[in-house]
């Protein structure tokens, strides 16, 4: 079953992947920034966004494997639940 | 500028450093007889600490010489290291927490360990130490490469260029061995907060002073005088392009070392932030590269470099800049953030061979093993390798030390099926996988004889029907095929891996 959390996770993954193989879309000199061509910058640009992207979907995963761990501890043998309680 | 100022300095901070270095072997004390302790910090670093650790990785010589150096010998095909920096970190959130989890819980402390694990094969994972530890070893000569340029950059103006070139090269490898010896990964990863410390401010210092002298007009238009293809890509090197930035990213979180840093964090969640945040790291990297055509807006730098000759010109673009630009304190202390970056790296890569080394060869041999004699035989080879290692840096011309880098990527590509297939699936054929490893490997080799007509190494691209790609990619399909073609016909024979039953792989 596929939750729309992973659907979520997997695109912010993969978002920067895409923007970057399209590689004629941002191969060209203008608009330059200051004698920067825009194939170097709008690469630059994309370290801080995939950094933002990226760091959205670790804290979105985080929640996610808390959420399964919590359903997946009741179906445990009880007394090991009981034990790890103490 | 540089004087006996920049000198005194760039000794200054080196004592510092190497006070880091050894403090960091008593700091958070653990039994550093112990091979976990000297080789994995304990296993015990957060998100933050095992930011810096993975950091000093990525900032190491590649980033600092071998990238600037190749951009600006060839241009912007080699800016293929900025996406390359990015996108890896998207596989690196999927894999390793994974692996991590898997690791933790059955006591693995290496990829070898788990590829044994998954697929009850000696063989495979004796095959995939070997290969791990022989692709670090290009990758440690890069780092000898970016050690040595620096003591080039600050010795050359006291005597003959030859003679210090040789010089740099002993005392580098010297301090390496040294350093290694006495702190483990521990000391490596205090030192690496130093280093990158010296490496930002300088960039900083360096890229406001371009800005400022209008460098960047000028350097647009005297690099566009040259022949080289410096501000857009020739679209015959689309194919290259995207090859080299999708499987060096793929590449990366195999090597040993990154593995090792990867393992040293103290849960899967840790791993998963740390390297969601790299990326921002990356933006220094991207900079640097970009030196090297912005040392066209800079004549004297040019100068500077085009005085060296030309296999180890490009070595000198950061150097130079550096140099150049900043004032001769600075230029001491951003020198020496440089120097440490190949340092520590090195010292990080050649704990990680030396690791492997121990647990999944010589332990193969020589079962039975004190805690205490398996860290000594690691200290051991972690020597040996860089003797290894000192090999590579004369097969390869210094600008083109990216090549070391994208050779090292080539041979360890070819432990991905085992590794990321494993991670999802036991049902692989073990001899499959072996012969799919094997194959990778000789054809990679072979295809990178060929590419440079047998002659030293300057390239890792070879022509295809698509234009020019990366050989690691070629390899590493011809790899895979192997891997299922074989485990198909394994199936259809009904052989299977003689995993015991019921055994909890993962």
């Amino acid at each position: 079953m596929v939750k729309s959390v992973d659907v979520a996770i997997a695109v912010l993954l993969l978002i920067p992947l895409v923007a970057l193989l399209a590689i004629p879309t941002y191969n060209m000199i203008n608009p330059n920034l200051g004698g920067v061509s825009f194939f170097y910058w709008y690469q630059l640009l994309w370290m801080p966004l995939g950094a933002l992207l990226y760091y959205i979907a670790a804290v979105l995963w985080e929640k996610k494997d808390k959420e399964e761990e919590k359903a997946a501890r009741p179906s445990r043998s009880s007394k090991a639940g009981r034990k790890r309680r103490r | 500028m540089i004087d006996l100022l920049s000198i005194v300095v760039f000794v200054a901070l080196f004592i510092v450093f190497v006070f880091l270095g050894f403090w960091g072997a008593r700091w958070r004390k653990g039994d550093l007889t112990k091979l976990k302790e000297w080789g994995l910090a304990g296993g015990r670093l957060g998100t933050f600490l095992g930011w810096f650790l993975l950091g000093a990785d990525i900032y190491t010589a590649y980033t600092f010489i071998a990238v600037p150096s190749s951009l600006f010998a060839k241009g912007a095909i080699y800016f293929f290291a900025a996406p390359y920096v990015i996108i890896t970190y998207a596989f690196a959130m999927w894999a390793m927490p994974r692996f991590w989890k898997i690791a933790n819980k059955h006591g693995y402390v290496t990829m070898a360990d788990f590829v044994r694990g998954v697929f009850n094969s000696r063989l495979l994972a004796v095959s995939i130490a070997l290969v791990g530890i022989v692709a670090e070893l290009p990758y440690i000569a890069l780092q000898i490469v970016g050690m040595q340029a620096v003591l080039i950059a600050l010795l050359s103006s006291f005597g003959a260029v030859n003679t210090i070139i040789e010089l740099s090269l002993i005392i580098s490898f010297i301090i390496l061995a040294a350093f290694t010896w006495t702190s483990g990964l521990r000391g490596a990863t205090l030192a690496g907060v130093l280093k990158d410390a010296l490496i930002l401010v300088s960039i900083v210092a360096v890229v406001i002073a371009v800005i400022t002298l209008g460098g960047f007009h000028t350097a647009f238009v005297n690099a566009s005088a040259t022949s080289i293809h410096y501000f857009t890509l020739p679209s015959s090197l689309y194919n290259a392009y995207w090859s080299l930035f999708v499987f060096s990213a793929l590449a990366l979180y195999l090597y040993p070392h990154v593995v090792n840093g990867t393992l040293a964090q103290k849960s899967a969640q840790s791993v998963r932030k740390t390297a969601s945040l790299l990326p921002l790291y990356s933006i220094g990297l991207g900079l640097l590269a970009m030196f090297g055509f912005m040392i066209y807006g800079v004549p004297a730098a040019l100068n500077y470099v085009k005085a060296f000759p030309a296999s180890v010109q490009g070595t000198q673009v950061v150097p130079g800049m550096i140099l150049t630009l900043l004032p001769s304190w600075l230029s001491g202390a951003a020198l020496l953030g440089i120097f440490i970056g190949g340092l520590v790296p090195a010292a990080i890569m050649a704990i990680a061979a030396a690791n492997l080394f121990t647990r999944n060869i010589a332990k193969e041999i020589k079962p039975h093993m004190t805690d205490k004699q398996e860290t000594k035989v690691a200290q051991i080879f972690a020597v040996v390798f860089k003797f290894l290692a000192l090999g590579f840096v004369f097969i390869i011309p210094a600008t083109f030390a990216i090549q070391l880098q994208l050779f090292g990527g080539i041979l360890i590509l070819q432990v991905l099926p085992a590794f990321v297939f494993g991670l999802i699936t036991k049902n692989l054929n073990r001899r499959a996988l072996f012969l799919g490893l094997l194959a990778g490997v000789v054809s990679g080799v072979y295809m990178m004889e060929a590419a440079n007509s047998y002659a030293t190494w300057t390239t890792t691209l070879i022509g295809t029907g698509l234009g020019a790609v990366f050989i690691g990619m070629i390899a590493l399909a011809i790899n895979i095929i192997i891997v299922f073609v074989g485990t198909w016909i394994a199936n259809a024979m009904k052989v299977t891996n003689a995993l015991p039953r019921n055994a909890e792989v993962y």
